[in-house]
């Protein structure tokens, strides 16, 4: 089928450029509630994505897209109808690819087990779940959901591009309960994803969620004020999400990006100075690929050094039209840790401090940076230990917030984030009780 | 393609599983649709992700088993159901609760559009998006980034279940606007529309509402954060049904009911509002953007009172949660596409109107908020802790409006404490059409939410 719409495409002289790629998979799905297995599924998915573009006056172009989902579909209307609406879109200029400007590397984002058996991985990584439970007593698994998908995509254009990846991608869900006071039971909710069932490092992720969750029963709500916060693990993942789409050259093409070249990227940082790149070479980086959705290998580009905007990561279209070099997707966040130990971190000072492990969701909001995030789980910590806290939230900008971060030297994997496992936020506002 | 020529192979599919399980049914579903956008520096005229394929499930009798195939050919389902009749042999049968099939029955249905949108050229529909984003430009001068996308959905889907053959058609149209302005290094986004099922006639965006946008973006810049504390506030439509849907739309989900996720489920005949509190979900609501005939598991669309007079009476369910908990179904076992599970999922989710004017109500604020153009939110329906933000609220002072302007606005609390402070309700739902759901972070499906503008005492943090 590839083959048979490449050259459908190169025979077509209304298109000065395309691209087609197939993507196959498959994913085995399992669904437990409780001990029983609520439900298993087995799914088969295939497409063909094509991409034309159309030469216009001034050396604009005109470009669509289509997919084909069924074998069996004509080709020559779709292609009629993306040349109609491919004519009518008349964007600045941008290229595909060619051969000499995608240097293959070996990124490795397969893991050959869920390439192999995904059905059998999906029941390990489960039971592993159920066992740790049932092992610490006193905590129930509510539900659990475990994805393992496989995906084979074949890429080639105009240009002579031919390149084909592989990826898997797991996914485990779960929720436990246990008792809390009264008859109030209290529930801590974990997703985490990988490429492969050993970084989801299982057994170490329930046995922090039974402490989270057993914590949580007996938690108290956070007073309203300005705290010391230390956000920490599964809290960590979209903390940098903001800065991450300043950096990226869609903000600029859009004209939205605060960032400039040799400019701070957070005023007057009387903190550790944020170091942070997107790699998409990181050896089973979730983030990580051979080659993105046109065809361009992933690099290491390191946007903020010590603070400063260095570099902007494009992609290809985005590159053509800022004349800026050709980066890739967005890859890994890969942010540089900072000097200071987790225990250093939590020192309390004068002010309340607070160790915030997990929020209903945090979303720095792209343009503006603000965040808030109501507290699903943490501590208040003190001189004289710890104490539980849940609910109320905390607030801020990243941009302001930074300027007084600390990050641990301690790092961590979570999601698409290489970083530091926990970033100190001193003077954040904290409304909950009183 | 038809859909409809699919229903008999679908039916031998069902009928070959039903020999060696007690119940089994087959879902056939065919989204596409068109995105047309016009920003400030490209234009984008693009066919959404297509959707295309059949799941088949079958019940043992404690597992539901399903398979999904990307095509709807007749060696496909043939090839599905082998697949699954495998994995049947393999998980055996267990004894356990009998699914009810329901009563018998064969319909199809189809949303009519009043404007086809295949009568507009593409040239047509272009125009309208390019329209609006010039306009926004017009507008004003701080305007960085401005984005209006035109969007058509047509989904078809057959439900085959060992009673019913159902087939639905459905349209939706909808028009988006997107503003990013900057001015002295403060930056602010927002963005607003409609969606309807329908056609052309939806593709359309006043231009009042173009400028209200605008302008309020423009009021967001540089806006200052609400100091967090308690506030006497009114909530308009658009918030309103980001409450309703994030306080006990989530957590009258049965699914998590059988989970033992959600508190509500030992509060059902109990007070967890005021008396002025009346919430519902009606897919069959006609015209809404998340309405349908039927849902992804045959059952017919029909309206739930979750919330009646404060009281809360009855959870939302899907086919397997209602089997377990011994409840009445309702048309809320929805699915992503047929790669996903079917859950609970709610549709159009509303709070019910009261007697008040909305006018009325924020000039009875001594000293609030008018909370307006909702974001997001966050449910959490084991604690009933919530998170709503809006972009944006008003500062009232003596019943009026002082200019002052907070931004972003975020609302955390518990949420009877919220719903029991409820102390008037306006008289007339709004019903957004834009809205998507997740079940926890992933599931994505069409929902809209609304309700009249509440006035109630709020966190904000």
């Amino acid at each position: 089928m590839l083959d048979e719409v490449a050259r459908a495409l190169r025979n077509d002289a209304r298109f000065c450029a395309w691209q087609v790629s197939e993507a196959r998979g498959r994913s085995a799905q399992r669904y437990q509630v409780f001990t029983r297995v609520e439900s298993r599924r087995l799914v088969e998915t295939r497409q063909w994505d094509v991409r034309v573009h159309v030469p216009l006056e001034g050396g604009r172009i005109g470009e669509s897209s289509f997919t084909l989902v069924d074998p069996a579909q004509p080709l020559s209307p779709e292609l009629d109808a993306a040349y109609a609406r491919a004519r009518l879109v008349n964007n600045p200029a941008w290229t595909l690819p060619a051969p000499d400007e995608v240097a293959a590397r070996a990124i490795v984002t397969a893991d050959a087990r869920i390439v192999e058996a995904a059905a059998e991985v999906g029941d390990e990584v489960a039971r592993a779940v159920e066992g740790s439970v049932a092992r610490a007593g006193g905590v129930e698994l509510s539900a659990s959901e475990v994805f393992c998908d496989y995906r084979r995509v074949h890429l080639v254009n105009s240009r002579g591009v031919d390149r084909t990846r592989e990826d898997t991608h797991v996914y485990a869900e779960y929720v436990l309960l246990a008792r809390g006071a009264g008859d109030d039971e209290i529930e801590v909710y974990q997703s985490r994803r990988a490429r492969g069932a050993a970084a989801l490092e299982v057994e170490q992720q329930v046995a922090d969620d039974i402490v989270a969750v057993r914590d949580g029963a007996r938690a108290v709500l956070p007073a309203t004020g300005l705290a010391d916060v230390v956000i920490a693990d599964a809290g960590v993942e979209e903390l940098f999400d903001a800065f991450v789409a300043h950096a990226a050259g869609t903000a600029r093409f859009e004209g939205w990006s605060r960032f400039e070249p040799g400019a701070h990227v957070v005023d007057g940082a009387r903190g550790d100075l944020l170091t942070l790149a997107s790699d998409a070479t990181v050896p089973g980086g979730l983030g990580s690929y051979a080659f993105d959705d046109v065809g361009c290998s992933g690099r290491r580009v390191d946007c903020v050094v010590d603070g400063v905007f260095r570099e902007r990561a494009c992609d290809r279209r985005t590159a053509c039209w800022l004349g800026l070099p050709t980066t890739g997707a967005w890859g890994n966040t890969v942010v540089a840790p900072g000097r200071s130990s987790m225990d250093e971190l939590l020192t309390p000072g004068e002010r309340p401090l607070f160790l915030l492990t997990r929020f209903s969701q945090l979303s720095p909001h792209a343009t503006t940076g603000a965040f808030a995030g109501e507290i699903r789980a943490g501590y208040r910590l003190d001189r004289g230990g710890r104490t539980p806290v849940r609910g109320g939230s905390i607030s801020g900008v990243v941009f302001d917030a930074f300027a007084r971060a600390r990050f641990s030297a301690e790092t961590a994997t979570r999601g698409r984030l290489h970083g530091p496992r926990a970033v100190r936020l001193d003077q954040l506002q904290v409304t909950g009780g009183g | 393609m038809d859909l409809r020529d699919r229903k008999v192979a679908l039916a031998a599919a069902v009928d070959d599983l039903l020999r060696v399980v007690p119940y089994a049914h087959a879902f056939a579903q065919v989204r596409e649709g068109t995105a047309f956008r016009a920003t400030t520096r490209a234009t984008a005229i693009e066919p959404l992700d297509p959707v295309c394929g059949v799941v088949l499930s079958a019940w043992n009798g404690e597992t539901m088993l399903e398979v999904s195939v990307p095509s709807l050919d007749d060696d496909a389902v043939k090839g599905a159901t082998a697949r699954l009749r495998d994995l049947i042999t393999r998980q055996g049968s267990r004894t356990g609760p009998a699914i009810d099939p329901g009563a018998p029955l064969e319909r199809d249905f189809a949303v009519a559009e009043h404007i086809p949108v295949s009568s507009l050229s593409l040239e047509e529909r272009l125009a309208r998006v390019q329209a609006i984003k010039d306009r926004v430009h017009a507008l004003d001068a701080r305007v960085k980034n401005a984005v209006a996308r035109a969007t058509h959905v047509r989904t078809q889907e057959i439900f085959v279940g060992p009673t019913r053959r159902l087939f639905q058609d459905l349209r939706r149209a909808e028009m988006v606007c997107l503003v990013v302005m900057e001015q002295g290094g403060h930056a602010a986004d927002l963005h607003g529309g409609r969606g309807r099922q329908g056609g052309a006639e939806h593709l359309t965006l006043a231009d009042d509402d173009v400028a209200h946008l605008v302008e309020d973006c423009a009021r967001m810049l540089g806006a200052e954060r609400a100091p967090g504390g308690s506030y006497r506030c009114v909530f308009d439509g658009d918030v309103a049904g980001l409450l309703a849907h994030e306080a006990f739309g989530h957590g009258t989900e049965a699914d998590m009911f059988v989970k033992r996720r959600a508190k509500g489920a030992g509060y059902l005949g109990k007070q967890v509002g005021s008396e002025l509190v009346d919430m519902y979900d009606d897919p069959s609501l006609p015209g809404e953007a998340a309405s349908y005939f039927f849902d992804h598991e045959g059952h017919l669309a029909a309206p739930t009172r979750i919330i009646e007079r404060g009281v809360l009476l009855a959870p939302l369910t899907d086919l397997v949660s209602a089997t377990y908990l011994g409840m009445a179904r309702t048309a809320n076992g929805r699915r992503e596409s047929v790669q996903r599970k079917a859950y609970t999922r709610m549709s159009n989710t509303f709070f019910g109107k009261g007697g008040d004017r909305h006018d009325a109500l924020v000039a009875s604020l001594d000293d609030g908020l008018l909370v307006r153009h909702a974001r997001n939110g966050m449910e959490d329906p084991k604690g009933w802790g919530i998170q709503c933000e809006a972009y944006l609220a008003e500062e009232i002072k003596g019943g009026k409006r002082t200019g002052r302007v907070f931004s972003p606005v975020i609302i955390t609390g518990y949420v009877p404490d919220l719903l029991t402070s409820i102390d008037g309700v306006s008289d007339a739902v709004e019903i957004g059409g834009l809205g998507m759901c997740g079940k926890g972070y992933k599931e994505w499906v069409k929902v809209t939410d609304g309700g009249p503008s509440l006035r109630l005492t709020a966190r904000i943090a």
